[in-house]
């Protein structure tokens, strides 16, 4: 269980010795804490580190200076392990990929199927109604190289629900969709949020879903 | 298969090639053909030398010093080629053989005669004797081989090539009955022995041929016992020796070892040089069969193996979703696993078809062969069924791991 997440003073190696352009940051070589239950905006332009945050937190990545650590209730870090990264990514971290990640190969219902059965958090019929209400109902059956971009991303999404989570690590969720799909992805977020008691951190380049956040932090 | 396990596998079965997987079924068809046949041979070869030779496995060969000019001379001054202790002690610690046991001699005058037909037959006699354990005819009870000093019977054992001498050598061209080997152990003899002031007279009757030893056997015990009490002289030093070799032990060396000596071999030198040949031919055999199959695992490997990396990326998907790198093998586990087994027991099974029919044509040529049991065939098919799957998911799991925790990071 995620109770805190802290960034100290971590920066990527790309960034040591050559700065990112565009002034100072919030994040990079700073102290730097998300809790549980908050909602977080990370904003940023273009070669700002955005995609790095999110691999470095999610543990896909590990090229930077500093520390990231995951701290349950009692400080204690988690996450040492591969085999507890593992476990984490199923009952603990959730993250929407800003490239997705489908198969394109599986259908939409397969894609977040997958997922599901790793986790046994949704029945098939949620899965089916949640891709619904984001109006994928003509699209379950239809592979994901098919899809347009902003189909995927909703795919994408319900994927990323598909498990119980204390943070949900959204990275760019709407650069493809329209005004009305984004807030339909808010509520349903929302909902979770209030559910699980769990964090959120989204990030954007200007296209920002719209979300009541706590903090907003400049990249 | 769990629903899981399909989605995997319709997710990792892309760019499957059956060609290659196919190419591996018949590779290691034949391969493991070969080793079964190969094994199965082999121990139907060595029940066979067993019963030819009383040997499971093993050679007997009996060892002399060479006589020579100067050695004929020597024995008419009464000093023979012998055995001393210390060469018999060196000869037990080489490493081909498992035991050795001293030819004892008649220290005394033995005639024999006996009735044939019209004919009655006197002549002189050798005897020789040694340990029981090295004798290739076997009985029920073990009294029928035991003879004392005080009573009046003596069993003999004799060469089965003196039969055949006779039968075919002599008695066709004399007009003379052919014995087989159950009529002559009823075959009456009588033998008198002399010496030390002392004669005796005993019945004797052959109780067994061997193709082992070239002479006249009589009971180790009786004759230690005659020699002490008929013999004229002190006890005779070993001047032949039996031993009892491993072949599998480095028979080649030994043979090295033997010349290196100046030692002789007489007696069952063919069947030993029979025995090396034919296991080693088997083992090349087997070593085909095993070569082939080792080339069928690679490509099964390999084939895997590419297939990993072609879909590298969906593992790292995978990974990235949550799913632990056994998770992800699991599919390409159990395929492989499934053909590895599928096809040792495949190979087991045509081997159990086709293998005693061979047989029964070559028992047709060789009337002595008897098939063994094909249940450790099976036992084996298994043994490497489970290497190769062990072998496979080891090797397997070790590139998904590697791919897993690198490409993600």
């Amino acid at each position: 269980m995620i109770e805190t997440i802290r960034f100290n003073n971590v920066l990527p190696n790309v960034f040591v010795g050559s700065p990112p352009e565009g002034g100072p940051t919030d994040v990079w070589e700073k102290e730097l804490s998300f809790k549980k239950g908050c909602s977080y905006l990370i904003e940023a332009a273009s070669g700002r580190g955005k995609s790095s945050f999110c691999s470095f937190l999610y543990g896909l990545r590990s090229d930077y200076q500093g520390r990231i650590e995951l701290l349950d209730r009692d400080g204690n870090a988690l996450g040492s392990t591969e085999k507890d990264r593992c476990e984490i990514r199923k009952s603990a971290l959730a993250l929407m990929f800003q490239e997705h990640r489908l198969f394109p190969e599986l259908t939409a219902l397969e894609n977040v199927m997958l997922k599901n059965q790793l986790t046994d958090y949704f029945t098939e019929g949620q899965v089916r109604q949640m891709l619904c209400t984001l109006g994928l109902q003509e699209k379950l059956d239809t592979p994901c190289a098919k899809l347009s971009l902003g189909q995927q991303q909703r795919v994408a999404f319900v994927r990323m629900l598909a498990q119980p989570a204390d943070f949900f690590l959204l990275d760019e969720p709407i650069s493809h969709l329209d005004a009305g799909n984004a807030e339909i992805m808010s509520a349903i977020l929302r909902q979770r949020q209030h559910q699980d008691g769990a964090g959120v951190i989204a990030t954007s380049i200007g296209n920002r879903l719209p979300y009541d956040y706590d903090t907003i932090i400049r990249l | 298969m769990t629903n899981r396990m399909k989605l995997l596998f319709k997710l990792l079965r892309q760019n499957l090639s059956l060609w290659q997987i196919l190419g591996f079924i018949v590779a290691n068809l034949l391969g493991g053909a070969i080793v079964l046949v190969g094994t199965q041979a082999y121990r139907d070869f060595d029940r066979f030398m067993e019963k030819e030779n009383g040997l499971l496995s093993d050679g007997y060969v009996v060892v002399t010093k060479p006589i020579n000019g100067l050695s004929t001379f020597g024995s008419l001054l009464g000093v023979k080629p012998v055995f001393r202790e210390n060469e018999i002690h060196q000869l037990e610690e080489h490493p081909s053989v498992k035991d050795v046991g001293v030819f004892t001699s008649a220290n005394f005058q033995i005639r024999g005669s006996f009735v044939l037909g019209d004919l009655n037959i006197s002549t002189d006699l050798f005897m020789e004797s040694v340990p029981d354990k090295f004798i290739d005819v076997k009985f029920s009870d073990p009294k029928e081989w035991h003879a004392d000093v005080n009573g009046t019977f003596i069993p003999v054992i004799i060469p089965r090539k003196y039969l055949n001498i006779y039968n075919y050598g002599y008695a066709s061209t004399k007009g003379l009955p052919q014995l087989g080997e159950g009529l002559t152990s009823a075959f009456p003899i009588s033998i008198r022995i002399r010496g030390n002031g002392y004669q005796r007279t005993y019945d004797a009757r052959i109780v067994g041929y061997t193709d082992r030893l070239n002479t006249v056997l009589v009971p180790d015990s009786f004759l230690q016992e005659a020699n002490r009490h008929f013999g004229q002289k002190k006890a005779e030093p070993a001047s032949r020796l039996i031993v009892a070799t491993s072949v599998d032990g480095g028979s080649s060396s030994f043979l090295d070892y033997l010349t290196k000596q100046g030692y002789s071999i007489e007696g069952n030198l063919e069947s030993l040089k029979l025995q090396t040949l034919v296991h080693g031919v088997l083992w090349v055999i087997i070593g085909i069969g095993g070569m082939v199959s080792v080339l069928a695992f690679v490509l099964l490997l390999v084939s895997i193996q590419l297939l990993i990396e072609k879909n590298k990326d969906k593992f790292v998907n995978l990974y990235s979703l949550g799913y632990s790198v056994p998770q992800i093998a699991s599919p390409y586990l159990l395929l492989v696993s499934g053909i590895d087994i599928f096809v040792w027991l495949l190979s087991a099974s045509i081997v159990t078809v086709a293998y005693p029919r061979l047989f029964a044509f070559i028992s047709l040529i060789s009337p002595g062969l008897r098939l063994a049991s094909l249940f450790p065939l099976w036992l084996l098919a298994l043994l490497l069924a489970s290497l190769f799957v062990l072998m496979h998911y080891w090797m397997i799991r070790r590139q998904l791991r590697r791919i897993c925790i690198t490409h993600s990071r």
